[in-house]
């Protein structure tokens, strides 16, 4: 009975929620209607409804639920909320894993991006080179100091120069500085004197020496970028030059050539030498040393002297149209500033060690892959020519060149002629006042008692000019000179041989005089 | 023929509104997570509704609505579409409410008694002057299990079927726990029972 009832006030609370199917809602009417107490309840469960109902207002709305939200969410990442204090720490060590198993399998990553730097650098570099002998104003003389002294002028006005060199190991190395190299000493001259060659003979040094200036166009290349870019066969060149030009003095006169060149050295018949030149002038090296302000590398490049050269003429052509001239690229480097910060440094390839002061840049290369220069004993050579390109001045009978001009002799000390020059008052030879003076002193001297006296040595006459050989040798080169001194000579031999025989006379009588008295 | 039309009615797709609940949770599981704060805005309000309700308490309901919401978050892109999106929504929302009425009641043992003797339903006689405090604090004494379904039916308007999907029961149950609750809350408020009812 009980239970019924409860059933009942249970269906009733479900028919106020609408919860009944029509059949019982139906069936529920009709009891409510037919009993009072079933009423009752039914009005009681509608007030409680309502009184629920209105007990409570709706919370109030939070304006920043939605933001706090979204906040929440992007910074959690779904999964690892957890571990977000420690997510800086935990992503470090997994980016730092994840680099680490990349790199693994792609160990070639970092060296790639390494090198694509420096090739960016390296191309920058390579921009506009131009052969050091175009641009700056390199002569004969130059050329020969290269091959005996190892040094060309980078800018000859701010006495820069580009010196080559063999460390103490035997390791090559180049360096970038300033030198007061004394510009009168004239080594390629006095050279020239010291192997007393003909005029035959000095066109073709000359064409020895500016055929190899050619062919150096493209072994030192420079850019306004300042950058000076050395083939690494420079070394080999040097070599050859110089091997070249004492096989061309010795072939030309041995006799010279011997005076400064130990006999053991002979280049004309080393055929191994000659081989060796000749490769190196036909070798297509193309690896060069360059020497910027932020780095020092080795990079292979192509430089088509020929097609420069090709190019430089169209421009040149251009600009003579507009009444210009082709300006050239002048290479200063200052070593406090530009290259302050290679100091002490290995540069790229770890290969040059590089050395920087004040007045010089130096840059050991220990594993310069030079092409062979394959002479048997070259090392000997070396030192013999050494000793010869320090001791052939020596041997050298240097006439500085010499002209007349407005009552001056001048007499310029070397080829340029805005060097140095000594100027003397112009004098003439009189012919007739010398033989007076000649004969004047031989008057003097038949009045004097010969017993008393040297015998007459007509070497005084000669010692009257200092070094006057020398002048012959000069004067031989102007014809008119030439012939006026010929001249000379014939007078002098001849008046040296009336001298002789005057003499011979002036004794015969003084015997015959001394015989007359005694008889 | 006419069982072949019906299966093949059947067997049409159902057409979704661009913006129902299935709609925008479809397009989040396709990678477009915007929808998911239309659903936010969309259910904020009766999800918080629902955790006043529960616990009685407002300054839990932000941080219990804020776990609801990113509970779903998690969790949207496993959503099977078996039931309602609002289902699924405010079954996670009474279990997060029975959650943290777990952890207070474990953490009121170690409460002084004095102070948990306090406890809402202790009201004082300034408070039973206000008819809907007497009510509410009336509802809060009922049993959890009775006071949810009677709130989310009488206040929320659910029907007895959303409720015993939301609290996981059947509809039976429901029915019957409705009734208790009322059953019970007519018991408490007898004494004011010429005032009140």
């Amino acid at each position: 009975m009980m239970k019924k009832f409860t059933k009942e006030h249970e269906l009733l609370s479900a028919y106020i929620d609408g919860e009944l199917s029509p059949a019982e809602r139906e069936e529920l009417e009709q009891r409510i209607q037919s009993s009072l107490g079933l009423r009752k309840q039914f009005e009681d469960l509608q007030k409680l409804k309502k009184l629920t109902s209105a007990s409570y207002k709706k919370i109030p709305e939070s304006p920043y639920f939605e933001t706090r939200l979204f906040a929440e969410i992007d910074s959690q990442s779904p999964g690892y909320i957890k571990f977000s204090k420690w997510s800086p720490a935990i992503g470090l060590a997994l980016l730092t894993v994840a680099i680490m198993v990349f790199l693994n399998f792609n160990p070639d990553i970092i060296k790639n991006l390494v090198e694509e730097q420096k090739s960016n650098i390296a191309g920058f570099y390579k921009e506009n080179l131009q052969p050091l002998l175009f641009t700056s104003d390199i002569n004969n003389e130059d050329i020969f100091n290269f091959a005996m002294y190892k040094q060309l002028p980078l800018d000859k006005q701010n006495n820069q120069y580009l010196q080559l060199g063999y460390d103490q190991q035997g390791n090559e190395y180049v360096e970038i500085k300033n030198m007061d190299i004394n510009k009168n000493e004239d080594n390629f001259e006095k050279f020239v004197m010291a192997l007393e060659l003909n005029q035959i003979q000095r066109k073709q040094i000359d064409s020895i020496i500016e055929r190899y200036a050619e062919e150096l166009g493209n072994q030192v290349l420079v850019n306004d970028n300042k950058t000076v870019a050395i083939n690494s066969n420079l070394w080999n060149y040097q070599k050859a030059i110089q091997s070249d030009l004492f096989a061309f003095a010795e072939n030309s006169n041995r006799n010279e050539f011997r005076k400064f060149v130990p006999s053991s050295v002979s280049l004309v018949r080393n055929p191994q030498m000659v081989e060796a030149v000749k490769n190196i002038r036909t070798s297509k090296n193309k690896n060069y040393i360059f020497l910027t302000p932020d780095s020092i590398f080795s990079e292979p490049l192509e430089f088509d002297l020929e097609k420069f050269k090709s190019e430089l003429k169209k421009l040149e052509k251009n600009l003579e149209r507009q009444n210009s001239k082709l300006q050239k690229v002048q290479v200063r480097l200052n070593y406090d500033s530009t290259w302050k910060d290679l100091n002490g440094k290995h540069s790229w390839h770890s290969n040059y060690n590089i050395y920087v002061d004040s007045n010089i840049c130096r840059v050991n290369i220990p594993h310069l892959n030079l092409p062979d220069f394959q002479i048997p004993d070259f090392d000997s050579l070396v030192g013999a020519f050494d000793s010869v390109a320090s001791n052939f001045k020596f041997y050298s009978k240097y006439i500085p060149k010499i002209e007349y001009f407005d009552n001056k002799l001048n007499f310029h000390f070397n080829n340029d002629s805005s060097n140095s020059h000594i100027g003397i008052q112009s004098f003439s030879i009189d012919m007739d006042s010398i033989m007076q003076a000649q004969s004047e002193l031989m008057d003097s001297l038949s009045r004097l008692n010969w017993n008393y006296h040297y015998p007459f040595n007509d070497s005084l006459v000669m010692k009257g000019f200092p070094n006057f050989k020398n002048f012959f040798k000069y004067f031989g080169e102007e014809n008119d000179m030439k012939e006026q001194m010929e001249e000379l000579k014939k007078e002098l031999q001849n008046f040296r041989e009336e001298m002789k025989d005057w003499r011979e006379e002036l004794k015969q009588k003084n015997d015959s005089k001394q015989k007359k008295l005694y008889d | 023929m006419s069982s072949k039309k019906e299966k093949e009615a059947l067997a049409q797709p159902q057409i979704w509104k661009l913006d129902d609940d299935f709609s925008l949770v479809k397009r989040f599981i396709d990678g477009d997570e915007s929808t998911f704060r239309l659903l936010v805005q969309r259910h904020q309000e009766k999800v918080r509704n629902i955790i006043y309700l529960t616990l009685g308490l407002s300054e839990a309901v932000d941080d219990i609505g804020q776990e609801v919401f990113i509970t779903v978050y998690r969790n949207l892109k496993h959503f099977r579409f078996e039931s309602q999106f609002t289902t699924w929504l405010y079954r996670i929302t009474v279990n997060k409410c029975k959650d943290y009425l777990r952890k207070k009641n474990v953490r009121k043992i170690f409460v002084p008694l004095k102070e948990a003797d306090n406890k809402p339903g202790n009201y004082s006689s300034t408070e039973e002057k206000d008819i809907s405090n007497i009510v509410t604090n009336a509802i809060k004494k009922l049993p959890y299990k009775l006071r949810v379904p009677l709130l989310l039916k009488d206040i929320e308007g659910f029907s007895y079927q959303e409720i015993s999907e939301t609290m996981n029961c059947e509809i039976g149950t429901v029915k019957s726990r409705i009734f208790r609750a009322r059953t019970g809350l007519k018991k408490i408020l007898e004494p004011l029972a010429s005032e009140l009812i």
